[in-house]
């Protein structure tokens, strides 16, 4: 058996396939499984669990096991690199969930807002087309849009140096989007010697 | 089938059907031990979960003493003659649902048990996270 339940020690034993990969849903499947069998029924319950709450989109949040009294999960003896998944696991032994085994190394991964994502990336094309419409709503999108026309229009449209002054257009030729005063070393205005410009 | 009655001298004499106080010379048929029930009475059980597996029974110096199991086919039903070691006996309803279908988290009622009886009633919840 892969998962099997030690009452009288409150040990939960992995073995294959659960040796180095136990996921969240598998491990409260069994244990609610164990409680409801008849010697299960004349113990008290293991755990409790929370999560899979739905968010949107086929994405839910992830699973919390609390095991109950002393219960603790207890890898097979050996030399590798264990891994929990979709979910954490809390309690236990001393508030320790994972039994001590010479050899492994259980990766356990807490999190306070992991979610599940059901297939794929769960998100919809409809998610992704509010997404993308979300974004260049935002203020920054569009300050940021302002701004690459702006240097669009100054590298692509007319420039002209009249009156002291220099005027920018747009890409047509047409439309002013910048002028500036144009000063020599002396701060004047100047047409043929400037040092500086100055946005008016 | 007799009829118990009690002795001034706290000793329970069973008495042939018919009788209801010792006759006179009449002799102590049985005597109840300690460990004995003290009345046997029906427990009516409600709302529970078709499917359901259960277990009645009772804390006995901090451990769980089975006196009747089952799986239910029905909400309601009666579990007959359950014993009473106390008075009053506190009864503890185990409840599970894991089978195929939907599922629900382990639940439990209390009640006591009194000679005429007990109705202990079941709330279930879903269970939204085992599949």
């Amino acid at each position: 058996m892969a998962i099997a339940f030690d009452h009288d020690n409150q040990i939960i034993s992995l073995s294959s396939p659960h040796t180095t990969l136990l996921l969240m849903q598998d491990l409260i499947d069994a244990i609610r499984t164990e409680e409801a069998s008849e010697p299960g029924l004349q113990y008290a319950k293991i755990a409790d669990a929370t999560g899979k709450t739905d968010i949107g989109g086929g994405v839910v949040s992830d699973i919390t096991i609390t095991l109950l009294n002393n219960w603790q999960i207890e890898h097979a003896p050996g030399s590798y690199q264990a891994v929990l998944k979709g979910g954490q696991v809390v309690g236990g032994l001393g508030g320790n969930p994972i039994k001590y085994v010479a050899g492994v190394q259980v990766k356990l991964i807490q999190s306070v807002a992991g979610t599940i994502v059901a297939t794929g990336s769960g998100v919809t094309a409809q998610d992704k087309t509010d997404i993308v419409n979300g974004v260049w709503a935002d203020s920054n999108a569009t300050t940021l849009t302002s701004d690459v026309g702006f240097i669009k229009n100054i590298e692509g449209g007319r420039w002209r140096i009249v009156a002291n002054q220099m005027v920018f257009y747009a890409a047509d030729n047409t439309t002013e989007i910048a002028r500036f005063d144009l000063k020599d070393a002396a701060g004047s205005p100047t047409m043929t010697a400037p040092y500086e410009r100055v946005r008016v | 089938m007799g009829t118990c009655v009690s002795t001034l001298s706290g000793a329970i004499v069973l008495m042939p059907t018919g009788y209801s106080y010792p006759m006179p010379s009449s002799f102590v048929a049985h005597q109840r031990a300690p460990t004995d029930p003290y009345y046997f009475a029906d427990v009516d059980v409600k709302n529970m979960v078709v499917g359901s597996r259960y277990m009645l029974g009772y804390d006995n110096a901090g451990t769980f003493t089975e006196l009747a199991s089952g799986t239910c086919s029905q909400t309601d039903f009666t579990i007959a003659n359950v014993p009473a070691y106390a008075n009053p006996f506190l009864l503890e309803l185990r409840v599970r649902k894991s089978s195929t279908g939907t599922k629900y988290i382990p639940a439990k009622s209390f009640g006591y048990h009194t000679a005429s009886g007990v109705t202990l009633y079941v709330a279930q919840a879903v269970d939204e996270v085992a599949m």
